[in-house]
């Protein structure tokens, strides 16, 4: 089948994206939008509604995106192949885990793993929540919610009372038995507390494959989580028919990537020719309205982020000070053997990812980029931020290769 | 410039054949160092489909070459002492027409012309017996049990630590820039971190060695392929050998590519290339529909105009050496081997003449 062709093609429909496409779609941009969950508005006001000339696809997966601007698409019934004119991608974040001594375990989930077990459970199951002030708490709330019994919060934020808590161990075989809770200050013992599930609060990243896969210029922002688009105005990358909006460009709330899905879809439109050249006042209010917001919720995330790269050094440190952790998990590469990677010529993350087999599992590095971007620093005292991040490649998620075969027409 | 320091010879390349080079001299006592533009294997070493493979390898010539080099593979590992997942249990190029089964007993025909050819064509029924896990529609196969595979990384890997052992130096995200001579002859490596004299230099840069050899003022036919490559995640062990396209791992996971591309340095996958590598596989190893697509990845490949490795010393540049082939897996012990028999004792044993570098090339179609 060729290529379909569209004017703008929006990957992510939550906040970011149902906004962009709404005001795309506004100026009579002919939209599609791919969203890889059931659902569009991904749990936040403003989802799309069916009148507005947008071809959502739900439960579609965008894996990849490849010369020429063609974005493969896999949806319950076809594999396409889309070329649009102007592509902005809204994919988001995902939660991700930290290493210490027994997180490779099965029943150490992320937030995102952790709530959908407890709703697929009937069972009341004894949690540890382990997270960073008051969006910790958050966590820990939503699964006493769902019904679940959460024995502890590890609070890792300095403002803690008491200066907080932080894992430091996870034991069990087939089921977690035991976590072990450490005291930031003071010299008070650890303590252990019995559970059925530890869920891993203290981390998150900008997706970034397909940024990375349409040849956006990268770079690493801490303020931003990690490795995001180099932009400009908020929205606009390296490339004219590339926009991104939300988390995609940097860690943030709902406010900034709903403000900055409207510029992304006003600025789709301008790429369009659809906006007339009176609308400058338009414009700049928007790009105001997504620099405030982003500014906003920086104010909130900017602490939570400095905790979370705070406790990612220290546990990588403490990884590599005891070589038995695990710093990738798929592949179950330990400490020691990042160290022998090193020692036999590793000098960057990729060249770790190759030699040790870091980054090469399911996962596709989601957890350990950069866990093992920072272990590298440490061991060889180049500044992890220089560094070219470990490859991203297609697909963005393991997929079954009859999906890829799919055609309406066999 | 700032001298870095000396070396017996100076290898341009840390892929399979710059390490397999490295090594063997180091055996032999030399010193060497090794200069990289970019990490250790991190070139074509990193995304070739890692097959050892000789019964397909045209003229006769080329696959006696290929079959000497895979038989050094088992003492060269077990001296490494490092699991690489070397596995020579044969291997098959699959005939799904009656076209492909009437070219296959051609090429046998041909390749029978040598006493050392192990290959033939065995019908479905052999095929079926000797690989588990094939298409009904498979009409037999060419097979020869000479042929294998190998984890190229953790091979490059090996080869890498065992010549750092003894006494090897890496220079890693460091690119030549120049080749320095006196009278003629190679006296040194000009580097973006300084300069290195040496007498010797050995051109193992794969794809970009026609840049190299530029330097010496050669024009060397070699351009590069591009070949993209499907990894699955692992599935239960169903293919006892590996196969032109197909092979699994040890591990479980399944490597798939048919791809051999004109698109100069681009390494970018498409999803055409995708789609029709799945189809290929999917059609000879139904299975695979079950599988799960890992990462898709593309290799820049060193291609020889008439396909045959460029392999030995440049007689009007004393001390300048070339070792670049499309197969530098399965000819990386053998590259190592010659490379080190020239430099240290002048004259190899293993006939070479044939992939003199400096021949001219006619374009053929190769395999």
């Amino acid at each position: 089948m060729p290529p379909m062709e569209v004017e703008c093609l929006v990957i992510g429909g939550g906040a970011a994206g149902s906004a962009a496409a709404s005001e795309a779609a506004r100026f009579g941009v002919d939209v599609m939008l791919v969203e890889e969950r059931r659902t569009l508005g991904g749990g936040a006001p403003g989802a799309i509604s069916a009148d507005t000339g947008i071809t959502a696809l739900t439960s579609s997966l965008a894996w990849g995106i490849f010369p020429d601007r063609i974005v493969g698409v896999v949806t319950p019934a076809e594999s396409l192949e889309i070329v649009p004119r102007v592509l902005v991608l809204a994919t988001g974040s995902q939660d991700r885990l930290l290493p210490f001594p027994g997180w490779e375990h099965p029943s150490v989930v992320t937030v995102d793993d952790g709530v959908d077990l407890a709703r697929g459970t009937s069972a009341r199951l004894r949690w540890v929540v382990a997270g960073i002030g008051e969006m910790g708490a958050e966590v820990a709330r939503v699964l006493r919610g769902l019904g679940q019994d959460v024995v502890a919060y590890a609070d890792g934020s300095p403002e803690a009372s008491m200066g907080g808590s932080i894992v430091t161990r996870a034991f069990g075989r087939d089921r977690l038995d035991e976590v072990e809770l450490q005291p930031r200050l003071g010299s008070s013992p650890p303590t252990r507390v019995s559970a059925d599930y530890l869920c891993v609060a203290l981390a998150r990243s900008p997706r970034g494959t397909l940024a990375w896969l349409s040849g956006c210029a990268m770079e690493y922002r801490a303020d931003r989580g990690g490795y995001v688009p180099s932009v400009r105005d908020g929205v606009m990358t390296s490339r004219d028919d590339v926009l991104v909006a939300g988390d995609e460009a940097g860690l943030c709330l709902v406010e900034a990537a709903a403000a900055e899905g409207r510029l992304a879809g006003f600025t789709a439109a301008e790429r369009l020719g659809r906006i007339p050249g009176s609308a400058g006042a338009e414009r700049s209010a928007l790009v105001d309205a997504a620099r405030a917001a982003r500014r906003r919720d920086a104010s909130v995330l900017g602490p939570w982020m400095s905790t979370m790269w705070q406790l990612e050094e220290h546990y990588v440190r403490g990884a590599l000070g005891d070589a038995g952790t695990v710093l990738c998990r798929c592949e179950a590469v330990t400490a020691r053997q990042v160290g022998v990677a090193v020692d036999d010529g590793a000098r960057t993350p990729g060249d770790v990812k190759r030699m040790a087999r870091a980054g090469m599992g399911e996962c596709q590095g989601t957890h350990c980029r950069s866990l093992i971007a920072r272990a590298v620093s440490v061991l060889t005292g180049r500044v992890a931020e220089a560094e070219p991040p470990m490859s991203f490649r297609p697909p963005v998620k393991p997929l079954a290769l009859a999906e890829l075969l799919k055609d309406p027409a066999d | 410039m700032k001298t870095l320091g000396e070396a017996d010879v100076v290898v341009v390349g840390s892929g399979a054949v710059g390490t397999s080079v490295a090594y063997h001299l180091a055996k032999r006592g030399k010193r060497v160092t090794v200069v990289d533009r970019a990490g250790i294997g991190a070139g074509t070493s990193a995304a070739t489909f890692a097959l050892i493979w000789v019964h397909s390898k045209e003229p006769a010539h080329y696959m006696e070459l290929s079959l000497r080099s895979a038989k050094m593979f088992p003492p060269l590992v077990r001296e490494l002492d490092a699991d690489v997942h070397l596995d020579q249990p044969g291997g098959l190029t699959l005939c799904m027409t009656d076209d492909d089964l009437a070219k296959g007993h051609a090429m046998v025909a041909r390749q029978s012309a040598s006493r050392m050819y192990t290959g033939r064509v065995i019908d479905a029924a052999e095929t079926h017996r000797l690989q588990p896990g094939l298409s009904r529609e498979v009409l037999g196969a060419t097979y020869s049990p000479d042929d294998g595979h190998i984890d190229s990384i953790r091979y490059v890997t090996a080869l890498a630590r065992g010549a750092r052992r003894l006494g090897v130096e890496f220079l890693s995200y460091t690119e030549v820039t120049g080749i320095e001579r006196k009278d003629g002859a190679v006296a040194g490596v000009l580097t973006t971190r300084g300069r290195i004299v040496a007498p010797h230099v050995v051109n193992a840069a794969g794809p970009h060695a026609a840049a190299v050899a530029k330097m010496v003022g050669i024009e060397l036919p070699v351009y590069p392929v591009r070949g993209q490559v499907l990894v699955t995640l692992p599935m239960p062990r169903t293919l006892r050998m590996p196969m032109s396209g197909v092979r699994q791992n040890p591990t479980g996971h399944f490597f798939l590519g048919f791809t051999r591309e004109d698109a100069g340095y681009d390494a970018a996958v498409t999803v055409a290339g995708i789609r029709n590598i799945v189809r290929s596989a999917v059609r000879r190893v139904p299975i695979l529909k079950e599988a799960r697509l890992l990462r898709a990845f593309a290799g820049i490949r060193s291609m020889p105009v008439d396909g045959l490795p460029c392999l030995g010393p440049v007689p009007h540049v004393p001390g300048f050496h070339i070792a670049v082939s499309h197969s530098g897996i399965t000819l990386s012990p053998l590259h190592g081997t010659v490379i080190a028999d020239l430099i240290c004792n002048g004259r190899t044993e293993i006939p070479i003449a044939p992939y003199d570098p400096l021949r001219p090339q006619r374009a053929e179609v190769v395999s």
